[in-house]
């Protein structure tokens, strides 16, 4: 049942979602994978959506040089741990979510515990060793993988439903070097809240979803392209 | 016969602009086009390896699929082709 507050909070949108689809929202729990300048997005507007459960991963602290992009850290939560600075601002932006804050790496030895009971996987990573890791437990899993990346100001967006569509190896067979890209931090802003769109269209199963569909945003140009993916039937990883 | 290579990301100003035309002779391969692209080490560099084999994250696609899935390098180009390219965008 939704609660006064939750009808009067989402009534812009109930209209669009019916109170059934709100409630898809309040039973589904999303891992939010990174509390950088794509988590900041994603997460935001996942939690002021109304999804109900999320569990937010990340072993870093704020810095200064985060931000020109993190936009759930401030200047006052430098040194704090990114997790409990998600968290305060996520439960202030919305107290009726239920969320739970882990401070680790993702690996091999944690991903599958760190995925838990999650029935999603919002990919606001910054590193391709993470995302391969995760890819390997949403394909084990059988739960969508909701891939994004910035770079300057281009970013990139698809999602990946294992069994139907390409997966993150099919797509990026090889992880290049990791050295860290310049961000703009308004690139994150709009592919987190493309991630997240997807999120909730694929939750409440209305619209389409960039299945087999890498969308590429050139914030220079102000352009969208899209590029067809295939899935690799040779692919290390679900092939 | 006229093929249009178009770039996406930071590949726009390694190589130049959002798209390039080139009139090919027929038969020509991705390998002899993505040579022709490789007109400085820089832009080499962003393409290949050392071992002059195309760096795996590069993404080919002629007309929407990746040439993985074709002949690769040796995929055939025809005329009206449009090949795609861009690079890894990897930071969150």
């Amino acid at each position: 049942m939704l609660t006064a507050d939750e009808l009067e909070r989402y009534s812009r949108q109930i209209s669009i979602f019916g109170e059934e689809g709100q409630l898809k929202l309040k039973r589904t729990k999303v891992l939010i994978a990174g509390a950088g300048g794509l988590g900041s997005a994603s997460a935001t507007y996942l939690a002021v959506a109304g999804i109900g459960k999320m569990r937010i991963v990340d072993h870093d602290v704020v810095a200064l040089s985060n931000l020109n992009r993190q936009i759930l850290h401030w200047d006052s939560d430098i040194g704090k741990r990114k997790i409990d600075s998600a968290r305060t601002k996520l439960k202030a932006a919305n107290p009726h979510l239920d969320i739970e804050a882990v401070a680790e790496t993702i690996s091999e030895a944690n991903a599958a515990t760190l995925v838990g009971d999650c029935d999603l996987i919002v990919d606001a990573m910054d590193n391709f060793a993470a995302r391969y890791v995760l890819n390997r437990v949403a394909l084990d899993r059988k739960i969508p993988f909701f891939h994004g990346a910035v770079h300057g100001f281009y970013g990139q967006a698809t999602t990946i439903i294992p069994g139907s569509t390409a997966c993150f190896r099919c797509i990026f067979p090889e992880a290049p070097s990791p050295s860290p890209p310049p961000v703009v931090g308004v690139a994150p802003g709009i592919v987190g809240c493309i991630q997240a769109s997807e999120v909730l269209k694929y939750i409440l199963d209305i619209g389409c979803v960039l299945e087999n569909r890498l969308l590429m945003w050139d914030g220079l140009r102000v352009e969208m392209n899209e590029i067809p993916l295939e899935k690799n039937p040779y692919c290390k990883d679900c092939g | 016969m006229k093929v249009t290579v178009k770039f996406f990301a930071t590949f726009r100003e390694i190589f130049g602009g959002d798209a390039r035309e080139f009139e090919l002779d027929e038969g020509t391969e991705v390998q002899n086009l993505l040579d022709l692209l490789s007109d400085s080490p820089q832009r080499r560099k962003e393409l290949f390896d050392q071992a002059a084999t195309l760096k795996p994250y590069v993404k080919v696609l002629k007309n929407g699929r990746n040439i993985h899935f074709l002949d690769g390098l040796r995929t055939k180009l025809e005329a009206g082709d449009v090949l795609s390219i861009f690079p890894p965008v990897g930071g969150g």
